[in-house]
Formats: C-alpha cells, sequence, structure tokens
C-alpha cells in the first residue's frame, strides 16, 4: 500500500528532516512512527499526501509513484487518504455535520449521497444527535471524532494520524484509539505519528521509530521504547 | 453537477458579504475606470463624426468684397462653372447679400453685439466651392487662383480649423486612453487584491479542502468569479452612467441647436453620438469589465493556493 525507498528530505536546502528512509506498508497494517519533535514523523506524512515531495528517492501509494505524479493527478490521491491532525483543522463556522459534509461536497459528490453518507459516518464515530453542533460547542474529544468522522467519511485507502491523541487527556485519547482501530479493521491502513508511550505501549503494533531524520527501528508488535 | 454549480455562487456570494468593503473599493473603481474608458470612446466617436463631416465636405468660401461690381462677381462664376464642367469643382453654390446677412445673423443670434455690427449692405457675398479632390495641393492651387482677383476680398479654407480639432481630438484621445489604461490598471491590482484578501481569510479552508481532495479549479472558482462579478458589476455602473451621461449631452445639444434652421450644417449636431454606438461601446465595457475582473481575480487564485 505505501513504499517509501530511500527518501531524502531536505528543508531550505541545509534542514534533512528524512535521512535515507525505506519502509514497507501492506493494506491493512496500523503502524505508529515515534521519536522526539523534529525527528522526521510528519514529514513522512506529509511525504504520503504530497503535500511535500522528497529530494531523493520515491514515495508509492497505493501502486503509484507519487513523485512522479501530475499536479492535477494529486486531488484524486488525496481522495483516498484521509487526514487527522492535533489541531483537529475543522471549520469553524461550519456545523459538525456541514464540517464532514463538506469533504465530500468538494470533491463533487451528489447530495443525496452526501446526506446519506454523513450521519453514517457521524453515527460510527458517536456523534449521532450533535450534527447541529459547532466545534467550539464539544469537546476535544468530541471535536476529534468529528475530524476521524471527515478523514473517513470517503472511505479512503489510508489514514493518516499526526498527534492525534496530542491534546487529548489520556481516557479521551483512548477512545479516539478504540475508533482508529476499528477503522482499521475495516481494512483501512493506519500511519500515526505520535508521541504517546502508553497508547503505543498498549497497542502493540508495529513501531517505525525516528532520530534526527533517520529510521533507527523498524518493529513488528513493537513498543515505544 | 448542478451541486458544484451550486457550491460555487453560494461561495460567490458569501465571499461578497464577507468582504464589502473591499468589493466596493474595487468595484468603484473598476466603474470610474470604465467609465472614462466609455468617454473616452465617446469622444472619440464625435470628432470623429464632426472631422468626417468636414472633409467630406472640404469647402473654401470665396467672399467677395461688398462692393464688387456684378461683371466681378460674373468672372469669378464663369471661373468656378468652367471648373465644374471638368470636374476639378463639384459645386459652387452662390450665396447673395441677403442670404448671407441671414446665415450671418443666425450663426450670431445669441451675440447680438456681434451681430448688429454689419448691415445687409456690407455683407460680403461668398461662393462655398467643394472641390472634388480632397487633396489639399489641389485645394491650395484652387484657393491660389482666386486669391487676389478683382473683386475678391478673401478665401478661406476650414483645412486650418479641421487641423487644430484633430490635433486637439488626438490629445484629448492620448489623455483620456492613457487615463483609462492606469485606472483600469488600479482596478485589476484592487481586484487582486480583494481576491488575495479572501484567499488568506480563508487559508484554513482551503488547506482542509486540499487534504480532501478538490481540484485546484474547485477552489478557484469562486474566487475566480467573486473577481468577474466584481469587473461585471463595475462595467454595469460604467455603462449606466454613459448612457445617462449620452442623454443629457444629446438633450443639450437638440436644445442649442433647435431654434436653428440649417442644423445639419452645424458642426455641434455630429458631436451627437447614437444610441447604436453607445451600445456598442457599453458591450466593450462589459468585455474590459469582465476581462479585468477574471485576470486580477485569476491572477490571485493561482498564486495564492499554496496557503
Amino acid at each position: 500500500m505505501i513504499r517509501l525507498e530511500n527518501v531524502t528530505k531536505i528543508y531550505d536546502g541545509d534542514v534533512t528532516a528524512l535521512r535515507d528512509a525505506s519502509f514497507d506498508i501492506p493494506k491493512g497494517e496500523f503502524i505508529f512512527l515515534v521519536g522526539p519533535s523534529g525527528s522526521g514523523k510528519s514529514t513522512i506524512l506529509r511525504l504520503l499526501n504530497r503535500q511535500y515531495k522528497p529530494e531523493r528517492g520515491d514515495v508509492w501509494v497505493a501502486g503509484k509513484n507519487i513523485n512522479r505524479m501530475r499536479e492535477g493527478d494529486v486531488p484524486r490521491l488525496r481522495r483516498q487518504i484521509g487526514n487527522i491532525f492535533q489541531d483537529y483543522k475543522l471549520l469553524l463556522n461550519k456545523t459538525v455535520f456541514e464540517n464532514v459534509a463538506y469533504a465530500l461536497e468538494v470533491i463533487g459528490q451528489p447530495r443525496h449521497v452526501i446526506r446519506q453518507q454523513v450521519p453514517q459516518v457521524l453515527d460510527l464515530v458517536g456523534l449521532a444527535g450533535k450534527e447541529d453542533r459547532f466545534p467550539n460547542q464539544l469537546s476535544g474529544g468530541e471535536q476529534q471524532r468529528v475530524s476521524v468522522a471527515r478523514a473517513f467519511v470517503n472511505r479512503p485507502l489510508i489514514l493518516l494520524a499526526d498527534e492525534p491523541t496530542g491534546n487529548l487527556d489520556p481516557a479521551t485519547g483512548e477512545g479516539i484509539m478504540k475508533l482508529l482501530e476499528a477503522i482499521n479493521k475495516t481494512g483501512t491502513t493506519i500511519v500515526m505519528a505520535t508521541h504517546d508511550q502508553v497508547i503505543v505501549n498498549s497497542m502493540r503494533k508495529r513501531v517505525v521509530q525516528l532520530d534526527r531524520g533517520v529510521i533507527v527501528r523498524d518493529q513488528t508488535r513493537g513498543v515505544y521504547e | 453537477m448542478l451541486s458544484r454549480v451550486g457550491y460555487a455562487l453560494r461561495e460567490t456570494w458569501q465571499g461578497f458579504q464577507r468582504n464589502w468593503t473591499l468589493t466596493a473599493a474595487s468595484v468603484l473603481t473598476a466603474a470610474v475606470s470604465l467609465l472614462l474608458a466609455g468617454v473616452s470612446f465617446f469622444i472619440q466617436k464625435a470628432f470623429d463624426q464632426v472631422l468626417e463631416q468636414w472633409s467630406n465636405n472640404v469647402q473654401f468660401v470665396v467672399f467677395m468684397q461688398p462692393d464688387a461690381t456684378d461683371d466681378q462677381v460674373a468672372a469669378v462664376r464663369s471661373t468656378l462653372e468652367d471648373q465644374q464642367a471638368s470636374g476639378i469643382v463639384r459645386e459652387a453654390p452662390y450665396t447673395d447679400k441677403t442670404a448671407s446677412y441671414e446665415e450671418f445673423r443666425r450663426l450670431f443670434a445669441t451675440n447680438p453685439t456681434v451681430r448688429d455690427t454689419l448691415t445687409e449692405e456690407e455683407m460680403p457675398t461668398q461662393f462655398k466651392v467643394a472641390p472634388a479632390s480632397e487633396d489639399s495641393v489641389v485645394i491650395n492651387n484652387l484657393i491660389g487662383q482666386f486669391r487676389g482677383r478683382p473683386g475678391v476680398l478673401d478665401v478661406r479654407s476650414p483645412a486650418e480649423y479641421v487641423k487644430v480639432i484633430s490635433k486637439l481630438s488626438g490629445f484629448i484621445r492620448w489623455v483620456t486612453t492613457a487615463l483609462w489604461i492606469v485606472l483600469l490598471g488600479t482596478a485589476v491590482g484592487l481586484i487582486w487584491n480583494t481576491i488575495r484578501t479572501a484567499m488568506f481569510a480563508r487559508r484554513r479552508e482551503i488547506e482542509v479542502m486540499k487534504l480532501v481532495g478538490a481540484t485546484n479549479w474547485f477552489i478557484r472558482i469562486p474566487f475566480m468569479l467573486e473577481g468577474l462579478i466584481q469587473g461585471l458589476i463595475g462595467s454595469a455602473i460604467a455603462s449606466a452612467s454613459l448612457v445617462g451621461l449620452n442623454v443629457i449631452w444629446t438633450g443639450r445639444i437638440r436644445s442649442v441647436t433647435a431654434g436653428l434652421s440649417n442644423v445639419k450644417d452645424l458642426a455641434l449636431v455630429h458631436f451627437i453620438v447614437g444610441s447604436g454606438y453607445v451600445g456598442s461601446i457599453v458591450v466593450r465595457l462589459i468585455v474590459l469589465g469582465a476581462l479585468a475582473g477574471a485576470a486580477g481575480a485569476g491572477i490571485a487564485a493561482s498564486r495564492f493556493l499554496d496557503v
């Protein structure tokens, strides 16, 4: 599903964010990227949804070398990838329903599809009945659920999560992880960057550890350290 | 497809509401520049009409002395008749004292001081000569044949006035064209800034749109539409103003010339620009407005999508 081949990413010509990184992620896997701030976790996520292009090496997603992809094909790639962020990135002037519907609307889905899919996914993330709330009226955990719903409403092949529990208390974070696990069980590949030792240690999934842009460990059923 | 159109229109409308002060500034600048463009086209047309009228009918006037003898007048007339026969001169009607006097009084109807300076007896009679050729060499040669002949007071040609008018019109054309181009450039800049500001204000939304896989065009179109509509509203205001100005202008000229009998000959009448031509100016203004709006918004939308 995802493959990095000797990928190097350099910012502004002299900051090496990722050095010669290679790994393979088969379809349906759940993988943690761990390491301190600035170790290159977010860089990998941004390479995967082609917010960045690497200086060297190839990035393969869903059978395509996305470095060689034409700009015009990038939107289609991104429709296969859901994104979750530490700060949720919800639109504050839109309701819960509209935030999720937005993801379908901007890729041109017809209204009847939106009306059918959005309540379904809101139900899945446990937000049924809160469709008309605005993000500010929700707790952090609920906002993150909206963001998960938005990322998943399009049934993407891959979900990229950048510190999704970073702003949440442990119990709430655990709820989000349960949700991601459930989504993973539907066959969605999940790549999650995190600092959260407790979560990584309790889930026992594959762990890729980074240190200053270098992959120092790649362990199946691993722990944080 | 319908939902996409609905989306674009909804977003465009919201853009207007969100940002109405900047929008108003862009629209008004566009309107002023386009009105100036319209006035410039208008003035050019009016001058062209006047010049065309004059050059179509290049004529010189042979003024006879008030006390010229009948023989002297007959000599000039026979020369002109010969020239008509040989095709050099198209026509050369003679205006006698009474007719000349009437014309003089009519031309200076509003200026009694001048009007009352001459009596009918003192009026020079005149031949209004329309040469067949428009070549100034030929015409000057013709004029030379009459100047200084016995009984001839003077020979006057409007060529010099034509020259002055066309110089004046060239100057006005240059100034108004430069002005409207500069102003339209300003309007493009303002529209660009409005759209850029709108995009910056919505960078979060744009980021989310890009991440969920919206195409650049999908994101751009509402912004471009917003700029396009700003340009179009500007051209609508300019067009309405121009049509209004034309109505006032035409009315003024008609009221000034209303009392005069040979209205056709009066240069002033040729300053009236027909409503058909005004219509074609309006079309040009709409196209210019749309282009200005699309250009400003298009540049902004393609440059600032990477927020």
